[in-house]
C-alpha cells in the first residue's frame, strides 16, 4: 500500500505546467499539497466525471500536458470513459487512478471485487496506450518521471490508503474556470 | 465475424431451459429461434440497463440458469455493471455481448474504439473468472455447449454482424412482440413467483 499524500507529492514533484484534474479525497490531498493552484481544476462533487472533463481539456489543450486525479468508485461510475479516451488517443493524458478500494467520502463502504478488480487490464483493453499499477510507493516515485515522458493516454493506478490530510483553503470550481480560462487564453 | 441468427442457433440446441434475455437490435433474432418463448424476456428501450435488470434477475434466482445476450453499445452506457456483476459472482449468471461495433439502431454509427476495445479484457479486469472471445461461428458453435456447463458469471465476446436501421424510429415498422405485462405474467408463471 502507498501513502496517498506521498503519492500526490510525488505526482506534484513533476507536475511542471500540466493542468490538473482532480475529484473527491484525491483533490483534498491535491489541493494540500498544490502550489500552482491557477492551472488546477477541482471537480468538487462532480463524482465520476473526472475523466471526461480531463479529455475534454486535453483535445481543448493539445499543447498542455493534463493530470487527472481519479478516485476507484468514481471512475467505475464512468467507465465507459475509459473508451472514449482510447478512441481520441489523447497524447497529453494522463489519468491517474487513487486506488483505495472503498466510497471513502461516504465512510468507506468497500468498492464491488475490490480485490479482483484491475483498472490497467481494464484500461488496456479499452485500448490506453499503456497501463501502468503500483502498490510500492519507491517503485512508482522511481517510475513517474519516465510515464510522464511517454506519449498518453496512460493510465496509472496507484493502491493507496489515506491518511491525515493537511487543510487546505478550498476554491470554487467557477473561480477555478475562471482563473484558469484567462490563463488558457494569454499566449503561451 | 458471424450472424445473429446463426449465432443464436448453435445457442439454442444447448439452451436447457434457461432464462434467455437478448438486447439490441440484433437480439430481435432470438425471437425467430427460440422454442420456448415463456422463458425468454426482452426489455426494449431499456439501453444500458439491461446488464442490471438480468443481474438482479440471477441473484433472485440462484437455481435457474440465466443467459444474458448483450450489445457492446448497450454496456458501455452501463460498464461499471461489470464490477458489481464480479463482485458477487453469480454462477448461474452467462453473459453474452454481441459486438458489432456499432449502434445499429441509431443508423450505424461507429462505438469509440471499436475495432481495437476488447471486452474480454475489460471483463477480467474487472474480475470475471472466465471469459471467451469468438470471431467466427464454427469456432463458437463447437464450444458454447461448454461454456454453458461451467459455473458463472462467464462473459463470452462475439463479433456480430451488424444489421443497421436507418429508418427514423417513428417510421419502423413494428415486430409483433409481446407485451411488457405478458412477458412477466409469464416469467413469474415458469419461475414459481407468487405476485
Amino acid at each position: 500500500m502507498i501513502p496517498s499524500l506521498e503519492a500526490i507529492r510525488a505526482i506534484h514533484r513533476h507536475r511542471q505546467q500540466s493542468l490538473v484534474v482532480a475529484t473527491m479525497t484525491g483533490l483534498e490531498e491535491w489541493d494540500s499539497v498544490s502550489v500552482d493552484r491557477s492551472l488546477d481544476l477541482p471537480l468538487i462533487g462532480c463524482m465520476g466525471k473526472a475523466s471526461s472533463v480531463g479529455l475534454g481539456l486535453a483535445l481543448a489543450q493539445p499543447e498542455r500536458r493534463v493530470m487527472v486525479i481519479d478516485g476507484d468508485g468514481s471512475l467505475l461510475m464512468n467507465l465507459g470513459s475509459l473508451a472514449t479516451i482510447a478512441n481520441k488517443e489523447p497524447k497529453n493524458y494522463f489519468h491517474f487512478v487513487m486506488q483505495d478500494g472503498g466510497y471513502t467520502t461516504s465512510d468507506s463502504q468497500p468498492l464491488p471485487a475490490a480485490d479482483k478488480l484491475s483498472f490497467s487490464l481494464m484500461a488496456k483493453a479499452a485500448g490506453y496506450r499503456a497501463a501502468y499499477e503500483f502498490d510500492d510507493l519507491e517503485e512508482f516515485v522511481t517510475q513517474v518521471e519516465d510515464i510522464l515522458q511517454q506519449e498518453g493516454p496512460v493510465l496509472i493506478s496507484l493502491k493507496v490508503e489515506h491518511g491525515e490530510i493537511p487543510p487546505s483553503v478550498p476554491r470554487t470550481l467557477q473561480d477555478a474556470v475562471e482563473e484558469l480560462r484567462v490563463i488558457l487564453s494569454r499566449p503561451s | 465475424m458471424f450472424k445473429a441468427k446463426d449465432m443464436f442457433e448453435a445457442f439454442q440446441k444447448y439452451r436447457g431451459d434457461a432464462i434467455v434475455i437478448p438486447t439490441g437490435t440484433a437480439g430481435r433474432n432470438w425471437g425467430e429461434v427460440s422454442t420456448n418463448q415463456k422463458r425468454d424476456a426482452t426489455l426494449g428501450g431499456a439501453m444500458g440497463q439491461t446488464a442490471s435488470v438480468v443481474f438482479g434477475l440471477a441473484m433472485a434466482q440462484p437455481d435457474v440458469k440465466i443467459v444474458f445476450f448483450d450489445s457492446e453499445g448497450s454496456l458501455l452506457m452501463n460498464l461499471g455493471i461489470l464490477e458489481t456483476i464480479a463482485g458477487k459472482q453469480p454462477k448461474n449468471f452467462y453473459h453474452f455481448l454481441m459486438d458489432n461495433e456499432c449502434y445499429a439502431t441509431t443508423g450505424g454509427q461507429p462505438v469509440p474504439n471499436a475495432e481495437n476495445i476488447s471486452y474480454a479484457g475489460m471483463a477480467r479486469g474487472a474480475g470475471y473468472v472466465a471469459t471467451y472471445e469468438y470471431e467466427d461461428l464454427e469456432d463458437f458453435s463447437s464450444n458454447v455447449e461448454g461454456i454453458l456447463s461451467r459455473p458463472g458469471p462467464v462473459f463470452i465476446a462475439m463479433k456480430i454482424t451488424p444489421e443497421i436501421e436507418n429508418e427514423p424510429i417513428g417510421r419502423r415498422s413494428r415486430t409483433a412482440a409481446r407485451p411488457r405485462a405478458q412477458i412477466i405474467k409469464d416469467l413469474r408463471g415458469e419461475l414459481g413467483v407468487a405476485v
